[in-house]
């Protein structure tokens, strides 16, 4: 049975002999931690920045599904492929992939704080998601001047939750609004805190959190009920019914990233020449049907 | 071809994590197998070692204290899901599920951020180096391999003794010409690691303790007949068990650099999976116990993910082999997230072989 099998795998692996068109193109390895509305969207900004451009890249996509170990084994892959560059979505897969390789130039995406996530080597740089909070709380002044507390949800095992934890806080006692904090570790712990939180708050702000991403409906519909305002970190809380944000786009994201990749390969800068960025945050978007039913009409000044 | 070599090179990185993770498969075996008792607080230890170790080596300890540190730690978690158990009556399972979600709390404690990144230089694997520590650990690795032959000279009947310490030296021969070869340290001082583990429980499990504590899972009432305090071989297993859980998680952080509180969840299933497939695959016989069954179990598990991660350019080329169209191959290629459906069919395939040949045997 066992020389079938060696037999079956053989065969299979006799495909890979076939000979394949060899062409002078660049290989890019992209390693994206778990599959994620936003995180898909800073991999599509990317591919689609080098689309524009008319470049023929080929792209190697691997998902760590969540575990560090086969991110490693991805990482090494990428190596022995001989790709040209990493595009490292999210903190752990930088951080493993910086730990794997000191040669090969790396560009991360949707990275909070990369110098405290140890992410600063010579062949490392790319942009990072940190939002303006405290700009983002001072438009909810002008929208409705009654708030006093807002609620904030996150998930205590994401590192870049965290840190907009302790911005959120800064924030909050710099405008003389109160909060109200709920830590989440699991997606069905969020009905239950959001339930806690309505009650206690006037309005709640949700990070740019994986976790909390992803839960944006439920907790954006809870708070309407309760004609509550919901103000999202970036624009993908917003479609998902969020009132407002004045931050980022992931697909924004993913395109500065694709940019600076671009100007590695092609242009051939030195990448350790190049620091990190962060976006501009000046797009203000407003999902139109939550105004609605909050009856907050948006002036023209506003926007 | 080109996309084999890419698997094949990447071969001894399974190997590594394969090794690392065996020491927490060999954990669980203690609890699961010889204790019968199925323990969840893994889940926790285990990133509790790499957190431990962070917090020790931040503030400038020596990697080895830490290790040390972090085996502690993990028998703590073992004594409290065994006390749970044994003093307060609670279910084994559920008593492992509460202490695993505590050490949730614990762990992002320890520290205070939920995932901590080790340099390098703080880190075991930082501080080896093949030019100065080459020599040594072949050294060590003889001197290791001398004891066990002693060890398994007073154990075993002559025969298996000559054909286990065969297999062992071919092994020792391989590493070394690996080692010697590519420079790659990591991979000699992991198998040291492993190895030097592999002896102390080996040297435990065969002790009076050891046979005690295999006979306490078997049947419970002999050993208390035999005026042996069961509860307290219970919490002494239970400790042994997620020291080495929480000691593979450290070890595993030093190597990867990174601890993250989220990205250990489903480590149980790791170690099961390498148990149940190691013991599905190899036959327990004189030359070969059950430890080992386990750490050849756990590589061949990490080989297994490395190729199903790999699928996707075979499956690639297969296609092009056909001829087809660049669009239909887009829609057939195999997607990042299939991998753990490929992964769990190729292990289910290969138990499903092996059961099939052990009843034809029959």
């Amino acid at each position: 049975m066992f020389k079938k099998i060696l037999l079956c795998l053989m065969l299979l692996c006799s495909f890979s002999c076939v000979k394949k068109e060899k062409s002078k193109e660049i290989k890019i390895g992209i390693i994206q931690i778990v599959a994620h509305p936003a995180l898909d969207k800073a991999r599509d900004g990317f591919k689609d920045y080098f689309k524009e451009k008319n470049i023929d890249i080929k792209f190697t996509e691997q998902n760590a599904n969540a575990e560090i170990s086969s991110a490693n084994l991805i990482i090494n892959n990428f190596i022995h492929e001989k790709v040209s560059l990493i595009y490292a979505i999210a903190t752990p897969t930088a951080q493993t992939a910086l730990n794997v390789t000191k040669d090969i130039p790396i560009i991360y995406s949707a990275v909070t704080d990369p110098i405290s996530a140890g992410l600063v080597a010579s062949n490392i740089t790319g942009v990072s998601d940190r939002v303006d909070i405290k700009s983002q709380l001072e438009l909810l002044k002008k929208i409705k001047d009654d708030i006093k507390t807002i609620s904030f949800i996150y998930n205590s095992s994401e590192s870049n939750s965290i840190i907009q934890l302790e911005n959120f806080k800064k924030a909050c006692e710099e405008l003389g609004y109160f909060y109200e904090i709920k830590s989440v570790t699991q997606a069905n712990e969020i009905p239950q805190a959001i339930q806690y939180l309505v009650n206690k708050s006037d309005a709640i702000y949700t990070p740019t959190d994986n976790l909390i991403a992803s839960m944006i409906p439920i907790i954006s519909s809870t708070f309407i009920e309760k004609s509550k305002i919901v103000v999202g970190a970036e624009s993908a809380h917003v479609d998902a019914g969020a009132l407002y944000t004045k931050g980022i786009d992931y697909y924004e994201l993913g395109k500065k990233a694709g940019e600076i990749a671009y100007e590695v390969l092609i242009n051939k800068k030195d990448i350790s020449s190049l620091e990190y960025i962060t976006l501009d945050l000046n797009d203000i978007k407003i999902n139109k049907e939550t105004a609605k039913k909050l009856n907050i009409s948006i002036s023209e000044d506003f926007k | 071809m080109e996309d084999l070599m890419i698997f094949i090179a990447v071969m001894p990185e399974s190997i590594k994590i394969g090794l690392i993770y065996s020491i927490m498969a060999m954990g669980v075996y203690i609890s699961y197998k010889i204790l019968d008792f199925p323990d969840l607080t893994v889940d926790g230890s285990f990133p509790l070692g790499g957190f431990v170790f962070a917090y020790f080596s931040i503030l400038g300890y020596h990697p080895l204290m830490a290790l040390i540190f972090s085996a502690l730690a993990g028998a703590t978690a073992g004594f409290l899901t065994g006390f749970l158990h044994v003093k307060l009556g609670i279910d084994k399972l559920l008593s492992g599920i509460l202490v695993m979600i505590g050490l949730y709390s614990v762990n992002a404690r320890i520290i205070g951020t939920p995932s901590v990144f080790v340099e390098s230089s703080k880190s075991f694997y930082g501080m080896v180096n093949y030019e100065y520590h080459f020599t040594y650990f072949i050294i060590l690795n003889i001197l290791l391999l001398i004891i066990k032959l002693y060890y398994d000279y007073n154990i075993k009947v002559n025969k298996y003794v000559v054909k286990s310490f065969a297999i062992y030296l071919i092994l020792f021969a391989i590493t070394t010409y690996y080692t010697y070869y590519s420079e790659d340290i990591v991979m000699l001082a992991t198998i040291t690691l492993v190895f030097v583990i592999k002896l102390i429980l080996d040297y435990i499990l065969t002790s009076k303790f050891g046979f005690i504590l295999r006979a306490l899972g078997d049947n419970e009432n002999i050993v208390i007949s035999l005026g042996v305090n069961s509860k307290k071989v219970k919490l002494l297993g239970l400790m042994l068990s997620n020291a080495l859980v929480s000691l593979s998680g450290s070890i595993f952080t030093q190597y990867i650099g990174v601890v993250d509180i989220s990205s250990s969840v489903g480590t149980i299933v790791i170690g099961l999976a390498s148990i149940i497939f190691g013991l599905g695959i190899i036959k327990k016989s004189r030359t070969i116990n059950y430890l080992s069954i386990i750490i050849i179990g756990s590589i061949v598990y990490f080989i297994i993910i490395n190729f199903a991660l790999n699928s996707n350019y075979i499956t690639n080329s297969i296609y092009t082999a056909f001829n087809l169209s660049p669009e239909t191959i887009t829609k057939l290629s195999i997607k990042p997230t299939d991998i753990k459906i490929i992964t769990a069919t190729l292990l289910a395939v290969i138990l499903g072989l092996e059961y099939s040949k052990k009843k034809k045997v029959k």
